[in-house]
């Protein structure tokens, strides 16, 4: 049978049901065919009948990474790995958009992974070696900046790690007491209960946990997959406005903490 | 009024798909206007189990506990609000759905409920 007649047969297939997972093949067929206006629809869909599928949301990578669409590759891959953080074939993905932006230390840690994960891989050493080649012709560039130093910032911002252990920031008490330690491990907590919640109720990965009271506002993010964020504003604070400046400063924290890696 | 009959309209609310009552100790459904696909006692168990979490974090920066708490993912949202008498009001969305109306109409709730 030709891959033509492939593709027909599996459109029909889905047609029919559509919560097939023969979207998974008919996807990647249509990829390699380079029909990517008609692979994306399909990944998508997949995507939205099965969200907590690492599969589905590496195909939906690999699609937007064959259009040219780095930074939607980029979040479909390390959503990947928020539900399957041994998943070989996203840090391979992580490491082709790290390669193609230039980054060749960053590609070279993914590539390290990915073999580690996937040792018969073929051809993978040679790729990491020429990668580790490249990496060592271009000088590393100094660490940007955190994007918790700023002054607006101090107190109220606080990076910790999914176990709680301080990466960034700080925050202080209601007294003016710094409480990094005590806050990082009851964010670790709740960030474990949220998974789980979002994972038996089917709610998709988790992206926002909004805080509201009379005296505060709290902000709570994950920039990276092993990371948490919170951010502190008064209970004055429109809530909007703190979320935004939450998503902005996950947003920055992601790329710094990337960079530094 | 009956607690089911006071969720009726959180309930009702575009995109919602379920509001329950729950005992915040045990985490145990008291009263729920859930559509069927809901799986009311596991939404209950994780909202009260949330919601102490949450309230953790605020006790450790000598916050009170939250009037809302919100968990956001990409397909829907899990909002809960304390009330009185070890209650707490729950309300489970789809992606979409209006969560200024759901905010309003449990925060509304909380005051008459306990």
């Amino acid at each position: 049978m030709s891959a033509g007649s492939d593709i027909a047969a599996m459109t029909v297939q889905l047609d029919r049901d559509p919560s097939s997972l023969v979207f998974l093949s008919l996807g990647e067929a249509l990829r390699r065919k380079g029909d990517l206006a008609a692979a994306l629809p399909i990944a998508e869909s997949g995507v939205a009948w099965y969200p907590e599928m690492a599969g589905a949301w590496d195909l939906l990578a690999r699609v937007r990474s064959d259009r040219g669409e780095g930074d939607l590759a980029f979040e479909a891959w390390t959503t990947v790995l928020r539900f399957d953080p041994e998943h070989a074939g996203a840090h391979k993905g992580l490491a082709f958009l790290a390669y193609r932006a230039g980054e060749w230390d960053r590609s070279y840690r993914y590539l390290r992974q990915a073999l580690e994960l996937s040792p018969a891989d073929p051809g993978l050493q040679s790729v990491l070696d020429r990668v580790r080649e490249e990496a060592a012709h271009h000088a590393s560039v100094p660490a940007p900046p955190s994007p918790l130093s700023p002054l607006e910032l101090r107190g109220r911002a606080l990076l910790v790690d999914l176990r709680g252990r301080l990466l960034e920031g700080c925050v202080d008490d209601t007294s003016g007491r710094p409480a990094p330690e005590e806050a990082g491990a009851a964010l670790a907590g709740l960030s474990r209960d949220a998974e789980r919640a979002v994972r038996l109720l089917g709610l998709g990965p988790w992206r926002r946990i909004s805080l509201v009271g009379d005296s505060a506002n709290l902000e709570i993010r994950s920039p990276t997959i092993d990371s948490l964020l919170l951010i502190t504003g008064p209970g004055t604070t429109e809530t909007k406005s703190l979320a935004g400046e939450a998503d902005r400063v996950a947003s920055g924290l992601g790329r710094w903490l990337e960079a530094l890696r | 009024m009956i607690l089911r009959e006071m969720l009726e309209p959180a309930a009702q609310a575009a995109g919602v798909l379920g509001a329950l009552v729950v005992s915040r100790d045990d985490g145990l459904v008291v009263a729920g206007a859930l559509q069927p696909k809901v799986n009311g006692p596991a939404v209950a168990a994780l909202a009260a189990s949330l919601a102490r979490r949450a309230q953790g974090l605020t006790e450790v920066l000598g916050q009170p506990e939250p009037l809302l708490m919100e968990l956001a993912g990409n397909e829907g949202t899990l909002l809960a609000v304390p009330a009185r008498a070890g209650l707490l009001l729950v309300a489970i969305t789809a992606r979409g759905a209006d969560l200024a109306a759901v905010r309003r109409q449990l925060l509304g709730l909380a005051e008459r409920v306990g």
